[in-house]
């Protein structure tokens, strides 16, 4: 029972951070229906943004955000005049291939600059835990998933508080009628795209704390990201974290009880089964 | 003889009843014309009778078999055809191996195939253009293409949707002549048109939607003096010019 | 078919084969063939994944999965049950063929398409790696060793050669299933669904048996490919065979040389294979070698995507209406208004 109650708490901590790590990928989805395979490469590039900061200045994760939100939403920008904006027209299929190649080319970077090893960051609540009788809540990830709250909170404000968030919504609808409405369809696009790109870094950069990072662990990130995303309805913030949630408590409860590969296995079990009754996930897109 | 029976025929999306019990019989080797305002539901009846839509009551019977409930490939296979409003050709294909395609639903060979494509497209003038593209063709040339494809598909039944929208008048009557050689090999036609004057002038019987019930049905002339139809559709002005 | 297509390019492909054939006579180099034999093993692959992807639509992400099943199946046939690999490499073939089938029916049956056929096969995918890997009666993620003896009758070679000649039979094999399906009725059914599916169905194309089809054909040639995979290079795992791996390899040749074309897949797998074996005799140093030419390969992926939309048959295609006297021809054709 113990191994349970354990797995779920780490499950739903996780949980809500997966759920950070969707909610980039959802929003480019949502609005300019373009699959980023590359995006859990943003998200090592905030990982690794954020080893470079500690590496050289011994700064906390939270404090070289300072250094990661810029850097990543410049990235950003770059990256979708020269990869995004020009596929957009083009089939699944050339979003796959570009993206993938994005992600090879990120990930060989970091690796040719920082090795192939392991990496870590220690502050001084890395090990430090909540224990109730004999379960252990890591604070490391308390704080994460707390963050992540906040931030899916902010986002969710942004989009729909917000003039931008409004474009935003309007052209995830209808591109024709967001012109018409006099909305720069292809700023907003720049900027949400570069908004989606802060947001894969900054997941990153928070999970440091306990995490531990490796160049080549993008494509299993954006796989899971993708999941949620099905699960949770494409281009939904709710349904990120309905998402993420559902799939960090069913990673934690079977890692607990049986192993992490079976996890794997039920996971994809779990979005098997969504996309044979309901493909376009639980809740609705961000225009709605 | 009855070769398609519609029997209390109703389809309904959500709350919107697009057909209503809709009860009609078309004849072998005759050309019945289906009118009625825009949006009477006569495209999704097309849509119900060639398995695109699933119906919500009523059944359909093709040659005393229930083809309610098959897939739009086993239609087609039994021998109903159908053209689509818009054309739709396939666009990266030439016009050749589009009708091609079509003649594959009964021609037991590609070569075959061929055979009956390039008969269809000399029926429909279009030897000419047998290697042009889907996309680059013009829209009248479309038309006839469907038209051709469709026909590849040796139909009993060929059910048109508006084949004479858009163009000149003569080309509606080198249509009109095109129907008659239809019949000639011995295809019935189901044709939903907005051009009254060749609806009536080419069809045997017709029938009259609104609001996806039938209103009317007979001769051209009967329709013609239906007052409920003149409400609904034709306007106070329309006479029918003495044959 | 074959036989009735135009002589030259009949000739033209002969031509291709006999080269093709022919190279062991000439390389002698154990690193060559193995280079080379490696290069066929991946456009083989690639053609493989083409009939499903580039002529069917179906745009399979999971297609690594009957890579595993054949060379499972034929290497756990021959360990435990000592049956020999040739007839383990058919079983394997018609299970991924069922598996293929089963997975594609199911999809079209729930109007599973598109873009989420492609997550569904994705999950399969990773599903059976997750599921092989902690399997002990396949020896888990450890995987397993097979010795090279001498012995033909079980697939084993001491030569490269033998190697060689079958992977390039098995290339040209696919080549032709190709060149027949392009022609054949199922061919044409295919490109009607491509271009528009419910009006293919309006004129009699049973599209889900059709797609059933070409992915049951497509699995099957490609677990035929993980059984010489299995015997060539002597290892399965799930790291190997049913990793993403394989599967960047379908996608990358196939979608770079031109998908839903003949040549397509090998040209742009041959293209990829030369950029490596380029990149990895480039004086780099060390370890970064690898890295680089990965960046590499990965920048010229997106330069692909990015220039070469049709891949480089459509590229050589458009060259080719530029000559003078094929753009003559086209006139005639009349490919205007």
């Amino acid at each position: 029972m113990t191994t349970f109650i354990q797995g779920l708490m780490t499950g739903i901590l996780m949980g809500c951070v997966y759920a950070f790590f969707a909610i980039g990928f959802t929003l480019v989805l949502g609005v300019m229906k373009v699959v980023n395979f590359a995006h859990g490469a943003f998200v090592v590039m905030g990982m690794y943004l954020t080893i470079f900061v500690f590496m050289n200045y011994l700064w906390d994760p939270f404090l070289s955000l300072l250094v990661v939100i810029p850097s990543m939403f410049v990235f950003g920008l770059i990256v979708f005049y020269l990869v995004i904006r020009p596929i957009m027209q083009q089939p699944l299929s050339a979003h796959v291939i570009a993206t993938i190649g994005l992600l090879i080319v990120i990930e060989n970077v970091i690796t040719l600059i920082f090795g192939s090893q392991y990496r870590t960051v220690t502050v001084p609540y890395t090990t430090s835990a909540i224990v109730v009788g004999s379960i252990r809540i890591g604070i490391a990830r308390m704080v994460a998933a707390a963050t992540s709250l906040c931030v899916i909170g902010l986002f969710y404000l942004l989009l729909h508080k917000t003039d931008f968030g409004r474009a935003v919504r309007a052209c995830a609808d209808d591109i024709e009628g967001a012109w018409g409405l006099g909305i720069d369809v292809h700023r907003t696009y720049l900027i949400a795209f570069g908004i989606g790109s802060v947001l894969a870094g900054v997941s990153g950069a928070v999970v440091m704390p306990f995490a531990v990072a490796s160049p080549g662990g993008g494509l299993d990130i954006v796989i899971k990201t993708f999941v949620i995303v099905i699960i949770g309805g494409m281009g939904s913030v709710g349904g990120a974290l309905l998402g993420g949630l559902i799939i960090g408590m069913v990673e934690g409860i079977v890692s607990a009880l049986w192993s992490p590969a079976i996890a794997i296995a039920a996971v994809f079990i779990i979005l098997i089964i969504m996309l044979a009754m309901k493909p376009e996930g639980f809740l609705k897109r961000i225009s709605e | 003889m009855g070769l398609l029976k519609l029997t209390k025929l109703s389809k309904s999306f959500g709350g919107l009843q697009a057909v209503k019990e809709v009860n009609l019989e078309i004849n072998q080797g005759e050309i019945f014309g289906l009118i009625g305002p825009n949006g009477s539901g006569k495209t999704t009846m097309f849509n119900l009778i060639s398995g695109a839509l699933r119906l919500t009551e009523g059944s359909i019977r093709f040659r005393e078999e229930e083809i309610t409930k098959l897939k739009p490939h086993e239609i087609c296979k039994r021998g109903i055809a159908r053209t689509f409003q818009i054309a739709r050709p396939f666009a990266d294909v030439s016009a050749y191996e589009n009708v091609m395609i079509g003649a594959l639903n009964q021609a037991s060979s590609v070569s075959a195939a061929g055979r009956i494509a390039d008969e269809m497209l000399s029926l429909t003038h279009l030897l000419n253009k047998k290697n042009v593209n889907g996309k680059n063709l013009t829209i009248p040339e479309r038309r006839r293409l469907e038209l051709a494809r469709s026909l590849a598909t040796q139909p009993k039944l060929l059910m048109l949707d508006e084949p004479m929208a858009g163009l000149t008048p003569t080309e509606v009557e080198e249509m009109g002549e095109l129907f008659q050689r239809i019949r000639e090999m011995g295809i019935t036609i189901l044709v939903i048109e907005h051009i009254l004057q060749a609806v009536m002038t080419l069809s045997d019987r017709i029938a009259v939607l609104n609001y996806g019930e039938k209103i009317a049905e007979g001769t051209p002339e009967e329709i013609g003096r239906d007052q409920k139809v003149v409400e609904a559709y034709l306007g106070e002005e329309y006479v029918i010019a003495d044959s | 078919m074959f036989l009735s297509a135009p002589s030259f390019k009949r000739a033209l492909f002969i031509l291709f084969a006999l080269a093709l054939f022919s190279a062991p006579l000439f390389v002698k180099s154990d690193y060559l063939l193995t280079v080379l034999i490696g290069a066929l093993y991946g456009a083989y692959i690639c053609v493989c994944w083409n009939l499903a992807a580039g002529y069917a639509g179906l745009f399979s992400l999971g297609h690594q999965a009957f890579l595993g099943l054949g060379a499972y199946t034929s290497t756990i046939l021959f360990i435990k049950y000592k049956i020999t690999p040739w007839v383990g490499m058919f079983v394997g073939g018609m299970i991924a063929a069922v598996f293929a089938a089963f997975i594609t029916f199911v999809c079209y049956r729930y109007r599973v398409k598109g873009m989420f056929f492609a997550v569904a096969t994705l999950a399969f995918g990773f599903l059976l790696q997750a599921l092989f890997m902690t399997w002990d009666y396949v020896n888990a993620s450890t995987g397993i060793w097979l010795t090279l003896q001498d012995k033909p009758q079980n697939f084993f070679f001491m030569a490269r050669a033998p190697y060689y000649w079958i992977i390039s039979g098995l290339l040209v094999i696919s080549l032709l299933i190709t060149y027949c399906l392009e022609r054949s009725r199922l061919g044409y059914y295919m490109v009607a669904i491509r271009e528009d599916e419910d009006v293919a169905e309006s004129l009699g194309v049973n599209s889900s048996q059709s797609k059933v089809i070409v992915m049951a054909l497509s699995a099957f040639l490609t677990a035929l490919g993980g059984t010489f995979y299995a015997q060539f290079y002597l290892y399965v795992s799930p790291a190997c065979v049913l990793s993403i791996e394989p599967l960047i390899t379908m996608q990358v040749g196939t979608l770079v040389g031109g998908s839903g074309t003949l040549f397509g897949p090998v040209i742009g797998w041959a293209f990829f294979s030369f950029l490596g074996e380029y990149l990895r005799g480039l004086p780099l140093g060390g370890t970064a070698v690898g890295v680089i030419s990965r960046i590499i390969w990965g920048l010229s992926l997106l330069l692909v995507i990015l220039f070469l939309p049709t891949g480089m048959i459509g590229l050589g295609r458009k060259l080719v209406g530029l000559l003078p006297w094929m753009r003559k021809k086209a006139s005639i054709q009349g490919t205007g208004p």
